[in-house]
């Protein structure tokens, strides 16, 4: 017989009957794992096994303090409105590492805080599209502000294309707005992926959240800069905030995932690599294999 | 050795595989067919520049682009691991749809311990290998 054991979101492996016994008394499997076998239509704790019941009676029972009563340091998980929005998004510029202190993370419960955000942008999309009426032409300036990138081809494409109706872009935006904490959810998981790579356990859901958290905070501090879009101080403004963005949102995400900013830096890094150089990509690849092995070897 | 299918329930809290990878491969594909569809290319190589011999990574953004214009051949030939990597992506969003449209609790999941994992480590480098060759061979 075959069974499954997972604990804290993740699986333990396959092991056999005697092999669950024999982890059970030594302390490798605890009372609170969930176990699984064919047959059964859902995932029970081993505690609940009548096949180890006088294994787990003989088993001291687990001292480990129970995290039942962790104080939630977050605001939105406090309590779920404007204030507590804006509180944790002041707590994500000035003290991130105490604001993420302690928090359950889980991306529903942020899908509104995304909304929210979401909602906030509208009116600065707006204001950008009156003052920036061809996306296609703003694209092609910012494209072609970057030489050394291959994009003649991509640029022409959009030179070819006739100006974007006033009706797309407000669709653009409307598309945008709708989508917007899955949109940024999507990120979250090539950081999850990265981070998987580098060994680092964290859950999908809560990375999620990482970058959604980072993402409505950058996005919320550089949309004021849409404002300043009919003077020529705009273009250094809009330069002068990615130094500042990079910063908050590193930390930020950082402190939600309880991880060193610096492998966030990594993650990104390998993936700018393997959207813009091969070559690179190759080299961030054969290390993470490397580092992989490595790890399965010990 | 144990290297097996299995189909079981999702244990709380585990990652939604048939959510996550479709998703990430139907968002990849309408981005690449949105960029390849306005000629949309990548940076030569500088491996392939500087040693006048093709890394891993060569040939598959012309693999994308081949894929996107549906030449399937075409695309095997200039990467046939990115090829594979595709394929096995649209397997899974097919075998994902499947499962999201008949509304089963059981998902299908790869059951792999220590050994078969390292034996399967190898086997990816053979198979890197061997792309390689083929790599040195059609690209040069």
């Amino acid at each position: 017989m075959q069974i499954h054991i997972a604990r804290d979101s993740s699986s333990l492996g396959v092991f056999s009957l005697e092999e669950v016994i024999l982890g059970l008394k030594s302390g490798r499997f605890l009372m609170t794992d969930l176990a699984w076998r064919e047959g059964m239509s859902r995932w029970v704790m081993l505690a609940q096994w009548s096949e180890f019941a006088g294994v787990i009676s003989a088993v001291p029972p687990d001292v480990t303090p129970q995290s039942n009563n962790i104080s939630i340091t977050v605001p939105w998980e406090k309590s779920r409105s404007i204030g507590s929005y804006f509180e944790t998004i002041r707590g994500a510029i000035l003290t991130p590492y105490s604001t993420f202190a302690s928090g359950v993370f889980n991306f529903k419960d942020y899908i509104t805080f995304g909304y929210i955000t979401a909602l906030f942008l509208i009116p600065f999309s707006i204001f950008g599209q009156l003052y920036q009426s061809d996306v296609n032409q703003n694209l092609i300036e910012i494209l072609e502000s970057f030489p050394q990138l291959s994009l003649s081809d991509v640029i022409n494409g959009l030179k070819n294309q006739p100006p974007t109706p006033g009706y797309v872009a407000v669709c653009g935006i409307a598309c945008y707005a709708s989508l917007y904490p899955f949109f940024i959810a999507l990120f979250g998981i090539f950081l999850w992926l990265g981070l998987k790579l580098l060994r680092e356990s964290v859950t999908l859901s809560q990375t999620a959240v990482a970058v959604l958290i980072s993402t409505s905070t950058v996005n919320l501090v550089s949309s004021l800069i849409i404002l300043t879009a009919p003077f020529k101080i705009y273009s250094l403004l809009a330069l002068l905030s990615i130094i500042p963005s990079v910063i908050i949102s590193f930390r930020c995400t950082a402190a939600v995932l309880k991880v060193s900013p610096l492998k966030i830096f990594v993650v990104w890094f390998f993936w700018g690599m393997i959207c813009s150089c091969c070559c690179c990509a190759l080299g961030g690849a054969i290390g993470a294999l490397g580092g992989a092995i490595g790890t399965l070897a010990k | 050795m144990i290297l097996r299918f299995v189909r079981r329930p999702a244990f709380p809290g585990e990652t939604n595989h048939e959510l996550v990878w479709t998703l990430v491969f139907i968002l990849s594909c309408i981005i690449g067919f949105i960029f390849f569809q306005l000629g949309g290319t990548s940076p030569s190589c500088l491996f392939y520049k500087l040693t006048t011999i093709p890394c891993l990574g060569c040939g598959a953004t012309r693999c994308a682009r081949e894929l996107s214009h549906l030449n399937f051949w075409s695309a095997f030939k200039y990467h046939p691991s990115f090829f594979i990597l595709f394929n096995l992506g649209l397997v899974w969003t097919l075998y994902s749809l499947v499962f999201w449209i008949s509304g089963s609790s059981l998902r299908l999941r790869l059951v792999i311990d220590e050994a078969a994992r390292r034996t399967l480590w190898v086997c990816v480098f053979i198979v890197a290998f061997i792309h390689w060759v083929w790599q040195c061979y059609y690209l040069r």
